[in-house]
Formats: C-alpha cells, structure tokens, sequence
C-alpha cells in the first residue's frame, strides 16, 4: 500500500516537472514580452528583461524557475502587480475561487443527489421524467447561460441579490455564481446516482435481500445507497478541481476576482510567473485528487485492491 | 417469454396423444433482422433522440439555407439602421417581432421600412443572417474537431493498447502531461500563439479533446486483444493492422461514435468559451460564442441580441446530448442507463 | 408521503437562505456620507512609482500629495510646499517644505514629510527598474536637469535633479525652461515617499492599506490585494491646497468589470458613480444625472509605415473615412470626430486662441479625393489590390468600430481588403510593439496642456512612434520647441507646432478618428468633483454630497 502511494507520488512529481517543461516552451513561443507599455524604449525593455533573468537562454530559466520553486520561491509577477511574489498573489485569489468551488460542489452534489435517489426510487413516474430533464439540462448547458439568466431575472429584474460580488457581502453576493455554478455538477452527479441506483435496485442481491424480509428502509439505507453511491466518488474528485480552479466566464459576469479571471489576464499580459504557478497549482489538485480518490475507493470498495493496479 | 406458475392451466386434452399433428414441434420463426435495422428500431423508440435530431436537422438545413433567406449578408452593415429590434410584419399583433422597445416603434423611429426579423446589431448587420452563418461556423468548428478528436484518438489508443509494454507506459505518460495542463491555459495559449482565427480554434480544440476517445479506446483494446476472436485471427497470420482495424476497431465502433457525439457540444461550448474572453474568431465573421459575447454587451438595453443566440446554443447542446444519449442505448444497449 | 414534505421543507430551506441574504444586502451601519463609484478595473498597487496608469493614478491621486496640485479652473497651485522661489535664469526652483506635513496612516500620524521624501521619489520614478514599466516622462519633458540622459542613455537615476540641501529645502534643476513645467511636476509619481518605509516594505509596498503612507487629502482605510473594493476616508489632518473643502467622509471604489453590471448596480442603488458607455449614453442623455465632458485624449488608427511605405495608400486611406458617421452611428457616446491630432480645448496657439480654431483640419471624407490617391498608390506599387492586416482588440469599442472602418474601407476603395485580426486588449501591445501589424486603433491621452504632449509622440526613433514614420523636418521643429531655441518663446512655438502638425498629418502614418468623450451618471447630490482634460481624469479633493 504504502510503496503503491510512494510510486504514484514519484510518478505524479515526473508529470508535474513535465508539465512545466511543456509550458514553458509554449510561453517561450507567445509573442511580445510582459514589457509593453507603448513608451518603453528598447533599452528600458533590456533593462527590465535583465532585471527578470529574461534575457537568459530558455533551459537555463528553466532550470533557474525549477531549482527557485524547490525552495518555494514561485518568482514574482511582472506587471498584474509589478515585483509582488506570485505564490502572495494566488493566495489571495485562490481562497475566493477556491470558496466558491467548493460551495458548488457541495450544493451541487446535495442536490444532485437528492435528485438522483428521488428519481430512481419514483423510476418510470413524472418525477422521474422531470428530474432527468432537469439533469440533462445542467449538463447540457454553460455555466454562464445559468449565470446570465439568475443575474437578469433575479439580481436585475427581481432585484433579490447582488449581481456583483463584492467583498462586503460575502454570503449575499456569493448566492448567485454559487447557483450558476452547481447546475452542472448537480446535473452530473443527478444522472449517475439515477443510473447507479437504478443499477444497484435492480440486482440479484437487492432481491435476496428483499425476499429475507428486510424492511425497505434498512434495504434502502444499507445496502442500496452504500453501493449506489460510491461510484459517484469518481466523479466528485476531478469536478471539485475543476470547479475550484474557477470559472473563467462566470467569474467575469459576476466581477469575481478569482482564479479564472488571473489565469486569462495572465496569459494575456504574458506575466509568464503568474501563468507557471497557476497552472502547476491546477496540475498539481488535479493528480492529488485523482490519487486520493483512487485510495479513498479502495477503502470504500474493497473489492477493488489499490495496490494491484486498477485498470481503466 | 416467461412463464410462472399461474399462466400454466392443465386442460382435459393436455395428456391425450398427439395423433399426426405435426405442426406442434415447429419453431416460430423471427424475420431476419439486420444489426442495423435494430439499431435504427431501438433509436426510433427513444421519443427524446428522434425530437432532438429533428431540431439539429431543422438548424442544421437553417444554418445553411437562412442566411440566404433575406436580402442581407452578414457583414453589410447600415448603421443608420443600427440596434433594431426583431420585427415580422406577418406576426404583428402577437407581442413580440412587432418592432417595438419599450413602446416605441424604434422601425418607425429610425425610419427603416424593410423587416429585420430577428433585428440589427449596433453596426446595424441583419441579425437573422447572422445568427445562421454563426450557427453554421459553430457547427463547422465542432464538427470539425469532433472528427479530427476521434481520429487521433482512435490511432493513439488502437497503438497504445495494442503494443503495449513500454510504449504504452510513455504514451500514458504523455496523456497525463496534457491531461495535467488546464485546458484553459491550453486553449487560450495556442490560440494566442497561432493568432486567433477559425484555424486557431480548431487546432486548440484537438490539443486535448482527442484524450478522453485516446483512453477509451486504449482500455478497450487491451480488453479485446485477450479474447479469442483476436487470438483466433492471429494465429491464422492476420497482421497487427489487419487485426487493429478488421476486429478490434468495429468492436468499439459504437462507443466511439457515442463519445464523438457527445464531445460536440463541448466543443460549441469551448468556442464561446473563447470568444468570451475575447480569443474568438475575427470580425466580421460571426459565431455562436462571438454573437453572445457581443449580445452580452447590450444585455439591459437590447435584450434580443443575447436571448436569440443564447437559444440556439442552448438548444443545439441539449439537442445534441440527447440525440448522444439515444445513439448510446440504441448502438450499445448493454451501457444503457435504464 | 414523507419524502413529499422532505422535499417541500427543503425547498422552503432554500428559498428561506435566499431570502435571508437577499435582506442583508444594503446594511446601513457606517455613518457619515458615502460615495461609492464603480470603476471596471481598480489598481493592485498604490506605488507611486507606478503613477503612469490610470486606473492607479486616479486613487494616487487621492491618497498622495506632492509639489503642485491642479485645481478645479486647471489652474497649478503648490501643494505640499509652503513657498517656491524660482531662479532669475529660470533654471533652478528652490522649494521650502513646511515642518507641519505628517504622511498618515489609518488613524494615527506617521514620519514628517522631508525634502529628502522627494529627492527620494524623483529617483524611484526616473529608474527603470524600481518604476518597473513606468518610467517617468514627466521630468523629462519638464526638463528637469539629467532627466533625459537618464531615461534615453541610461545615466545613473541618482543624477536627477532633484535635490534636497536639508530637510526643508529642495531645489530642482532644469536643462531648459519649459514655460509649463508646474503642471508636469504636479503628476503623482513626484509624491513624496519614505525611504525607510519603501524600503522595509519591500515588493509589498504600495500593495494593501499597511504598506502606504497617505501624504494626501486621503486616507487609505480598505485596501488588499484581491479585493473587490478600495474604501479611502477624508484626511481631517491634510495641510495642502484646498484641504478640508470635500464634505464626503468615504469614498469607495468597488470593481464591476462590465459595463452592463455597473449600469444595473447603479440603478439598483449600489453605486453612486457609473460611467457609461455606446448606447448607454444615448438612453441617459436627458437623465438629471448625466454627466459629459471631453478629455484630451485622440484615438487614431495607427498605420504601420514598415509594412505600407506608400505614402498615397496612406492618404487614400485617411480620407475615406465617415468620422461623422463613426461618432453619431455607430460610438454614440459624445465622442467629436477629430481632423487633427492635437484636441480641442487643450491649449492655445501662443497668442491666446485655441490651438484648434487657428489650424486646418485635415483628413475629412472626401472619397474623390481618396480614389485619386488609391489610383496614385496602385501605379506607385504595380499592384490591383492589398489586403491590409487590421489588429483590433476584443473590448466593446474598439471591436464594433473595427467591424465599421473595414466595411468603410472595402466599400469606398475597391481593391482594398482589410482582414481583422481579434486580440484582447491586454495583448495588443505585444504585436503592436513587436511591429507584427498592419494598422491598429490606438488611444493616446495628453500627460499635461500642450502640443507636444502628441507631436512629439512621433519623432523619428521615439518608442510611442509605433508607425515608424520619419521625417526630418518634423523632427526639427519638435527639437526646436521642446529642448531648443523656441522652448520658451511661446508665439513663435505656436505657429511651428501647427507647421509641424500640418507635416505629420500629410505623412498620414497617423489616421486619427475621434476625440474621447466621458460620460458618467453622476447622482445628482453629488458635486465638485474635478473632471481634467488631461493628466489625472478625475479629481475628488473637494466633492460635496
């Protein structure tokens, strides 16, 4: 077990070192420099190159940036805010995105699963129909057409919630990209709980239990939801990183000042710092997370041993 | 077919002699039935799919006949006639299309006498023509990717699975990488890199999109490559390629094409993606993101120019999830999620 | 049954928290007037250093203090200095700063602001790397002594001159007198700062309400990195020019990136300040709280000579425009079609006209007129046709108007096809400069009231000159007028600036189409806010709600 979790961490360093790699020679590529202020002469560049270690050849920055970050120095960025340390700016964007995917996740998974069991317990009845509608709708569309339309009806025409956020109202203003953001999740987890319930309710073993005489509520809670649920652990892992790296467009209908909108200004202004230690704190959420799950679904499912290598 | 115990009713003739009634061992036959014809008899019962087709044929045939419907194109513009709400004169009297704001008839206002049916943009370009050449784009753009996706990772699974062993190990590897990087900063790097442009959109749509087909049809393979039917063929001489593309490939055939479905409208969606953020592609050439992101603009004031586009998205990626989920049962009745 | 009223109570649940937070949002409990402006982007730092950009000058300005102050007639009054006593050869300033200004911090006095505080803040802005990409151009053109040889050869920052003898008493240095000096030396990045708290706050300086010392009529009370909103309150110890006259006790910034937002906050009462945009500003005309005024600030489509050296495809281009067209139809937001390159209401021509109404006007539509040279231009090359690459941004105006100008240009000379090329507004300079375009949109506002604050933008090799033109005439006259012998004599200067135009104009590298408007809704309790035509745009020293 332990030497399993060991080989997937060593494994997970590889890709992430690569990861860079790769990013820094698609940066390489990005025309301009982060210096374009329409008065910078020539010179001035070179000096702010220099000032940066930007004149350096490509591998040997690499090397610089690898070796800096091993001793948690993430560089600072170039011009959202000239010169401040980059891992102090995530970290003061990240907790906003990171609240806001999470509360997402947690509403969207509530109600997708709420939605789910309700649909497979009434198969085949309106409710049914009604909730996989719902669910193929979540899945079906943007976030930001969920954002559009709760801004205008509720924040504008109905006027019930702050269409902006803001960090003066926290909780009020946080409601509306909340919702907009939980409808595909919950849509996502609604249509696999159905099918997996649906799945687990109509298995042999289900049956047997049935016939011992067990009551339906033990039936229910004991056997059906533990092994309806678990395969919707697979699922919730990658979503929570998804949704915790922000949404780059709801972000921007609600003026979130969040991770979306710092990736793509970003990217945009070539702050190439910026860029790096956004995308290897994505990177490395999403390989954590996927290990965590694979290690929470061996305890959960012990049918499945971690260790022997699950195939896909 | 099944019987339980209370459909068996003894009558006084059941132990009498058969006699010469031959006809009672024959079987029933069933007509021959095609794979295909049963596919298209499962599609046909799933109301959900065939509406869902039908309205992708609907916008289908409009993107390409209704930019032609009226006199104007895309591009030209009378800004004189700018931010005109929708009007049809042959509606007039239901509430809406009547070319009016607030009240006012903004048509006799900027004294415009010709129809815009679904209004002008604030550069005073005809709405209509735009919306279908956008949806025409979109729909290029998607199925352009869907297909390149499906091709590179068909090729990349079928030979990772396959061969196996070290190679397979690299090429996960190279999956996980890709896989590692936000799709986001993928897609606005490479956009930004090769300039932003149909081509652009599309290149950035394979750079990833092609991962999830690529792993699928790996795990497939490698299934497949243990059963007999593969051992069979090898043992008879068939090449690693005859074997690739004769037995392995139609045996994950459905399940690509289900993937490939559903991959569309993701990538509808990426395009808007882009276009939001302002990476989509060039004026004056509209698409479905592009007409939103302008329409969003004008939000308060000419709610029209975002609803209308909106709708279509909206009801194209329904459409074409429903549409993947009825090709799913139909082609793979096993996989159905009941 | 019971999964019914589950599923009722929680319906209920929810509705009850939505409506619950729907109740919290207005909560009245800080006393005093309050103004809250929307803003579609606020600054990450307060350095002034940094002054350059708009979105940081704008509360630089409110929050920092320094020599000179430009008051609500446009009139430059001394600031953070009791007296000012110019040389008799015009070639020093010696400055006396007062023993009673303190910086401030939320609520308590800070260190006495010094001579020393601006020798200090004169060096950070002239160099390069602790201005980052905002090195000064002010004192530069000012003439402040070492100014230039820092900026263009790269002497020593330490060389400015700008000195402090002791600590009541700096002298300035110039290498040439520039009759408008006072109003380049009010900008903010002169605003004095302490050595040792810069220095002890390192890169974070500048970067929340902790790392700022507040020398203005302003006190930083709510600022962070990532935060969606700057709150200031008034300064009740602020010794400088009109102090005490605002009557507002906090202003606050909050950041609705899009226009649409800001316009639906501010009439769901969130906002008190909004600006407006296109369309907008047509449905607002007649509100009581519109607000209009014009800025020095041209927007021109900026034509890459490298890549179009004929001179008569230029001009086709310049005169095949509908500037009226543009402004009426299609921007709708105040903005005057311009014919020039140096504004309207910016300054005079030497002998006490505007600049403008003693001056022709070049570049009206005259599509005869643009055949002709399109003619001209084809003979020249040898060619039919060219398709010219057009750089556009993807925000709201500089979009629409690039769709306009490419329908404007295919239409009115055939053989002309413009392919647009879309890139967001953050990127654009980055082709811009790299000289990877054919011809892009570009604004250019006056840094202080005069001429030169456009002409001289486009003398051979100078960085803002993105179209590379040349001419050597041009390049005379603005050495002339700016470091030479027509420095200071103001008549003479006035009528080689309009040579000078008329010169830049006919090279058409430059093909200007409108003079910027700003409209606001503005409520309408609120007044005396200052709204400048060039510099810092807006100026809350002395509101009044």
């Amino acid at each position: 077990m332990w030497k399993y979790i060991a080989k997937r961490i060593l494994i997970a360093l590889g890709t992430l070192f690569f990861i860079l790699f790769v990013l820094f020679i698609l940066l390489s590529f990005m025309p301009g420099s982060p210096f374009n202020q329409l008065t910078l002469t020539a010179e001035q560049i070179a000096v702010l190159e220099a000032k940066y270690g930007l004149d350096k050849p490509l591998m040997i920055r690499f090397f610089i940036y690898v070796k800096n970050m091993l001793q948690g120095d993430f560089g600072v960025s170039y011009n959202i805010i000239a010169d401040y340390p980059v891992i102090d700016l995530i970290g003061a964007k990240f907790w906003i995105s990171a609240k806001l995917g999470l509360t997402a996740t947690v509403v969207g998974t509530v109600l997708g699963l709420f939605l789910g069991l309700v649909a497979s317990i009434k198969h085949n009845t309106w409710l049914d129909t009604g909730t996989t509608f719902l669910s193929v709708l979540g899945v079906s569309l943007p976030g930001y057409v969920f954002a559009l339309a709760l801004s205008y009806f509720i924040g504008f025409k109905m006027n019930l919630l702050p269409i902006v956020y803001s960090t003066k109202h926290p909780v009020s203003s946080l409601i509306l990209p909340v919702l907009s953001m939980s409808m595909g999740p919950m849509a996502q987890i609604a249509r696999y709980t159905r099918t997996e319930m649906l799945d687990v309710l109509g298995s042999d073993y289900m049956l047997l239990a049935r016939t011992k005489g067990l009551s339906n509520r033990i039936l229910f809670i004991r056997h059906a939801l533990k092994n309806g649920l678990t395969p919707v652990i697979t699922v919730l892992g990658p979503m929570l990183v998804s949704l915790m790296s922000g949404s780059m467009v709801v972000e921007q209908i609600f003026s979130v000042p969040g991770m979306g909108s710092l990736l793509v200004s970003a990217v945009q202004t070539n702050d190439y710092n910026v860029v790096l230690g956004v995308s290897f704190l994505y990177s490395l959420m999403f390989i954590v997370s996927m290990l965590v799950v694979d290690l929470l679904y061996g305890v959960i499912d012990p049918r499945i041993s971690v260790s022997g290598g699950k195939k896909e | 077919m099944n019987t339980t115990q209370e459909d068996i009713v003894f009558l006084p003739n059941d132990f009498d002699p058969l006699g010469d009634r031959q006809d009672i061992n024959a079987d029933k036959t069933f007509a021959d039935i095609s794979m295909t014809h049963d596919i298209i008899k499962r599609f046909c019962r799933n109301k959900g799919a065939i509406i869902s087709l039908a309205v992708i044929l609907i916008i289908a045939v409009m993107s390409i006949i209704g930019p032609g419907m009226n006199q104007y194109s895309y591009s030209e513009m009378k800004t004189s006639f700018a931010s005109l709400p929708p009007k049809v004169s042959a509606l007039s009297g239901i509430g809406a299309f009547d070319g009016t704001e607030n009240g006012k008839d903004m048509y006799a206002l900027k004294g415009c006498d010709t129809d815009f049916w679904f209004g002008t943009d604030p550069l005073g370009r005809d709405l209509w023509t735009r919306l279908w050449t956008g949806t025409r784009v979109s729909l290029m753009i998607a199925l352009i990717a869907a297909v390149g996706n499906m091709f590179i990772g068909i090729i990349y699974g079928l030979v990772s699975g396959y061969i196996g062993g070290k190679v397979d190990i690299v090429m996960q590897r190279i999956i996980e990488i890709l896989n590692g990087i936000p799709s986001l900063v993928v897609m606005t790097l490479m956009v930004m890199v090769m300039r932003p442009g149909v081509g652009a959109i599309v290149v950035a749509l394979l750079t990833t999109g092609w991962i999830g087909t690529a792993r699928m049809v790996r795990g497939q393979t490698m299934k497949i490559r243990e059963e007999e039917f593969v051992q069979a063929s090898q043992t008879l001489g068939a090449s690693t390629f005859r074997i690739l593309f004769k037995d392995a490939l139609p045996n994950i055939m459905s399940q690509i094409i289900t993937m490939a479905m559903f991959s569309i409208p993701g990538a509808i969606f990426a395009e808007s993606f882009l276009a939001f953020v302002g990476l989509g592609i060039p004026q004056p050439q509209p698409s479905l993101g592009i007409l939103i992101s302008e329409g969003y603009k004008s939000l308060t004031i000419h709610p029209h120019m975002l609803v209308i586009p909106v709708l279509v998205l909206s009801v194209l990626m329904l459409s074409f999830n429903l549409l993947a989920d009825g090709l799913r049962d139909a082609l793979d009745p096993k996989q159905k999620d009941q | 049954m019971k999964k019914h009223i589950a599923c009722i109570l929680s319906a209920a649940m929810l509705l009850g928290l939505l409506a619950s937070c729907g109740g919290t949002k207005n909560p009245q409990g800080e006393s005093g007037k309050t103004v809250t402006i929307a803003k579609s982007i606020l600054p990450a730092h307060v350095d002034p250093a940094y002054a350059g950009s708009a979105d940081c000058s704008e509360i630089i300005n409110m929050n920092a203090a320094g020599l000179y102050y430009v008051d609500g007639d446009n009139k430059v009054q001394l600031d953070l200095a009791s007296a000012a006593v110019e040389s008799e050869d015009h070639m020093s300033i010696t400055y006396t700063i007062g023993e009673h200004y303190f910086y401030y911090a939320d609520g308590s006095q800070g260190p006495r602001i010094t001579a020393y505080d601006f020798e200090y803040a004169a060096r950070r802005a002239i160099d390069p790397i602790a201005s980052n990409d905002n090195q000064d151009t002010r004192m530069m053109n000012a003439g402040v002594k070492n100014a230039r040889a820092i900026h263009d050869e790269g002497m020593d920052p330490k060389e400015i001159g700008v000195h402090a003898t002791d600590e009541n008493t700096l002298v300035i240095e110039f290498e040439v007198y520039i009759p408008y000096r006072d109003e380049l030396l009010s900008g903010r990045n002169l605003a004095p700062q302490n050595q040792a708290f810069v220095e002890e706050c390192g890169a974070k300086y500048g970067t929340s309400a902790d790392t700022v010392l507040n020398s203005g009529a302003w006190l930083l009370t709510d600022f962070a990195v990532g935060s969606t909103s700057i709150t200031l309150k008034t300064n009740p110890n602020f010794k400088g020019y009109d102090a005490g006259k605002a009557n507002v006790d906090t202003v606050t910034f909050v950041q609705i990136q899009d226009s649409q937002q800001a316009l639906l906050a501010y009439q769901n009462g969130d906002v008190d300040i909004v600006s407006l945009s296109g369309e907008q500003v047509v449905t607002y005309a007649d509100d009581p709280a519109f607000v209009k005024f014009g800025q020095a600030a041209v927007t021109y489509l900026a034509v890459n000579c490298d890549e179009y050296s004929n001179d008569n495809l230029r001009r086709a281009l310049s005169c095949a425009l509908d500037k009226t067209a543009l402004c009426d139809e299609v921007l709708l937001d105040g903005s005057i079609p311009a014919y020039f390159m140096v504004p309207y209401n910016l300054t005079t021509d030497g002998k006490g006209n505007d600049f403008r109404d003693t001056t022709k006007s070049y570049g009206q539509l005259d599509l005869a007129k643009a055949q002709s040279y399109w003619e001209a231009a084809k003979a020249e090359m040898g060619i039919d046709s060219v398709t010219l690459d057009f750089l556009i941004t993807s925000d709201e105006n500089a979009y629409t108007v690039g769709a306009w100008i490419q329908d404007q240009f295919q239409n009115a000379l055939p053989g002309i096809n413009i392919n647009l090329v879309t890139v967001p507004y953050e990127s654009k300079m980055n082709y811009v400069m790299a000289g990877d375009y054919g011809f892009s949109v570009v604004t250019w506002g006056a840094d202080y009231a005069d001429p030169t604050a456009f002409l001289s933008c486009y003398v051979t090799g100078y960085p803002i000159n993105v179209s590379h033109w040349s001419n050597a005439e041009y390049d005379q006259i603005l050495s002339d007028c700016t470091v030479g012998s027509m420095a200071s004599d103001l008549t003479a200067r006035g009528a080689a600036l309009q040579r000078a135009e008329e010169i830049f104009m006919d090279g058409a590298s430059v093909i200007p189409l409108y003079q910027t408007s700003t409209c606001l809704l503005v409520r309408t309790n609120i007044s005396g806010i200052n709204y400048h035509l060039c510099g810092n745009t807006y100026d809350y020293r002395s509101m009044t709600a």
